[in-house]
């Protein structure tokens, strides 16, 4: 007898909450699913390379910036749900880079809680950075170096907490400048030189907790 | 044994995926767009227009074995719909691309109606009615699971709560995924959804 995966995912008895997971595999972005909006040309397609999912690029060009979320569709609570990505940086300088849930257009703008690079700014470690519309926090001590091999990014936001783990292993908290809304997941590069950078990102859960 | 039909819809994000397919049967203008809601997943709008009707499903490419097939689903009659009194949503498995003609199964949500409840309609024509469960009509999200155990016996459960087994008027040919809703006034219904999975057995 064929299981459900329904029955996998959640407890006997319960309805299930918001969940959706994204492969970023085919020959192109669902944009049935994902709004892009790039920022001075920036790009996004399938790689066409070995566990290259979607590449996400700037140009060559100061602030150029490319950004997928679910354009404003936020079905995430800020108080209990879960962000897995699976990606890499093409870089670590020269721009940031950052994926989690968010409330507003582009990161830094509005709420949320990303694992966030960027050495030349906060430091050589992938930041946990949380927003509560009129604050922001990079957790930066305890947080795994930067680099650019492929992660695990995994972001968790309860009542009263948030975390990022990296890889399973380490994890970070902050309890300060928690999101105050319901968020939508975001995907994002920028560069603050003329520099091309790339993002590749091949896998993403989240759900409702 | 080999890997047998199987899928799962998220209703995460901006649009219903262009796999799906509608098939407006009156009225026009209906959308299926994500909700901007916590679980809100997605709502579809039935249109405007007398007699209103849409029907989203695969386009009648029947991947589900009527005599071996599971369809879990986590759907409401969305909050948003008007309150008029035949507001209808439903959620099943059909051979057609409208509730119009046989080998056909499903759940209804109907303001008409007191409880939940679903139909049967068997290879021939629309022999039964709806039959009605103990669970009442309301805007919540129900979990509803339709189990195909053999071609002459269907379990029918809302919310984990087994309402009937059934062994007469049954499907007799291969299905697909739907969800309509329509109103038989000129005002819109709207159907609420955040999960569906179907999978032969």
């Amino acid at each position: 007898m064929t299981d459900s995966i329904y029955d996998q995912l959640n407890a006997y008895g319960t309805v299930a909450k918001q969940r959706f997971v994204e492969n970023f595999s085919g020959n192109v972005l669902d944009t049935d699913r994902w709004d892009f909006s790039p920022i001075l040309s920036g790009t996004q397609a399938m790689a066409d390379e070995v566990d290259g999912g979607l590449l996400m690029s700037t140009t060559a060009t100061n602030s150029s910036e490319s950004y997928i979320d679910f354009a404003d569709k936020k079905q995430f609570s800020n108080t209990g749900s879960v962000m897995i990505a699976v990606m890499k940086h093409g870089s670590t300088t020269g721009g940031e880079s950052y994926t989690g849930l968010q409330s507003g257009y582009k990161q830094g703008n509005g709420q949320g809680a990303w694992s966030y690079v960027n050495d030349g700014w906060k430091g050589s470690v992938f930041n946990f950075q949380t927003a509560d519309g009129s604050s922001n926090t990079w957790i930066q001590t305890g947080c795994v170096a930067s680099d650019t091999n492929c992660h695990t990014h995994k972001i968790e936001l309860t009542s009263s907490a948030g975390s990022l783990q990296i890889d399973g292993t380490t994890t970070v908290t902050s309890t300060t400048t928690l999101p105050q809304t319901r968020l939508q997941p975001s995907v994002g590069i920028n560069t603050t030189t003329s520099t091309n950078r790339t993002l590749n990102i091949r896998y993403m859960e989240c759900y409702n907790t | 044994m080999a890997y047998k039909q199987h899928f799962i819809e998220w209703f995460s994000g901006k649009q219903i995926p262009s796999y799906w397919y509608l098939s407006q049967v009156g009225g026009s203008g209906s959308t299926f767009v994500g909700k901007d809601e916590v679980d809100g997943g997605m709502v579809m709008i039935s249109g405007t227009g007398a007699n209103n009707n849409s029907w989203w499903g695969f386009n009648a490419k029947n991947q589900y074995a009527h005599d071996g097939f599971v369809q879990i689903a986590v759907w409401r009659l969305d909050p948003t719909s008007n309150g008029h009194t035949y507001n209808n949503a439903q959620c099943g498995m059909s051979a057609q691309t409208n509730d119009t003609g046989a080998n056909s199964v499903g759940w209804t949500i109907r303001k008409t109606q007191t409880y939940i409840d679903f139909r049967t309609k068997n290879g021939s024509s629309a022999t039964d009615g709806f039959i009605n469960t103990t669970t009442p009509v309301d805007n919540n999200f129900h979990h509803t699971k339709i189990q195909a155990n053999s071609a002459s016996s269907y379990d029918f459960s809302v919310d984990n709560v087994l309402s009937a087994n059934r062994t007469t008027n049954l499907p007799q040919g291969a299905m697909s995924p739907f969800v309509k809703c329509d109103d038989s006034g000129q005002v819109p219904s709207a159907l609420g959804i955040r999960y569906m999975e179907c999978y032969n057995t």
